[in-house]
């Protein structure tokens, strides 16, 4: 089955032309898949072992698990990163795009109410979450805890990862419609639209 | 997003725990069996039908926006299946 499922994937990746690139893949999850049926047998045959034998064979196993785990399932590339890579999550943070977007919003005394908003189009995951610390009006947010009822009131889909992943409900007039202001290169440029649906990302 | 690799002998040993004594498994073991066929059918989201109508009818669904989070519960379920696995 599992040899089945490997000639699957190799299959699969050579109708793509990526068999170059997933061939090395595919034998190192087999050599992991041997790793695994050695650690099982190696725990049937503790069984019939002295107790101590037994236990020696048992944190054997345990450590290859450790090791494949570590391995497979331990930090790569999109995880693990380092900390100065969210800096700008800092409520006090020196960076300059956070600043100068700070300079723009700010109110000053005696001026009518409103409320910028600014979204961050295409901006990894953590930059449209920095409404939350810096008081940014971002209805876009990577959330996946948008519930049903603001997702159909702002269109607000589970991440916006080019301009024209936008979509703004016609039914909120009194969120204005904004031109692009030509020296924010952090600033999405937006027109309202009518959401497709009340879709939801999986 | 939780991982759904839980390793190779966990794995390994669900598949042949499950290949061998299919007709004795034990109620609870079911019942986790089941709930990973839940969880994993809810994770796919929208790729299958049973997400639109529990979204549409099952309380609660409608807080949370990413279906993908069930696989937190599935690494949870491999590794109690995969300790029935073992101690067979």
């Amino acid at each position: 089955m599992r040899a089945r499922a490997r000639g699957g994937g190799l299959l699969l990746a050579a109708a793509h032309g990526m068999l170059k690139q997933a061939a090395p893949l595919v034998a190192m999850g087999g050599l992991w898949l041997g790793l695994g049926a050695l650690c099982l047998a190696l725990l049937a045959a503790a069984r019939s072992l002295p107790r101590r034998s037994a236990a020696a064979l048992t944190v054997l196993v345990c450590a290859a698990v450790a090791l494949d785990l570590r391995l497979n399932n331990g930090p790569n590339e999109s995880t693990a990163l380092k900390p100065a890579l969210y800096a700008v999550m800092e409520p006090d943070t020196a960076n300059d795009t956070i600043s100068y977007l700070k300079a723009l919003t700010r109110r000053a005394g005696g001026e009518p109410a409103r409320r910028d908003r600014i979204e961050f189009v295409g901006m990894d995951f953590h930059w449209p979450n920095l409404g939350m610390i810096h008081g940014f009006d971002h209805a876009m947010g990577y959330n996946p805890l948008h519930m049903a009822e603001f997702t159909e009131a702002m269109g607000a889909q589970d991440h916006m990862g080019t301009a024209a992943a936008r979509s703004f409900h016609a039914a909120l007039p009194f969120l204005p419609s904004a031109r692009p202001s030509p020296t924010c290169w952090a600033c999405a440029t937006w027109s309202r639209q009518r959401p497709s649906s009340a879709s939801t990302a999986a | 997003m939780g991982q759904v690799y839980v390793g190779a002998l966990p794995v390994l040993a669900i598949a042949a725990w499950l290949l061998s004594s299919w007709r004795s498994v034990s109620g609870e073991a079911r019942f986790l069996l089941a709930a990973l066929a839940g969880a994993v059918v809810y994770a796919l989201g929208w790729y299958t039908p049973v997400f639109a109508l529990l979204y549409d009818w099952l309380p609660g669904v409608t807080l949370f926006r990413r279906p993908a989070d069930a696989t937190f519960l599935i690494g949870m379920l491999l590794a109690l299946l995969s300790g029935h696995a073992v101690t067979g």
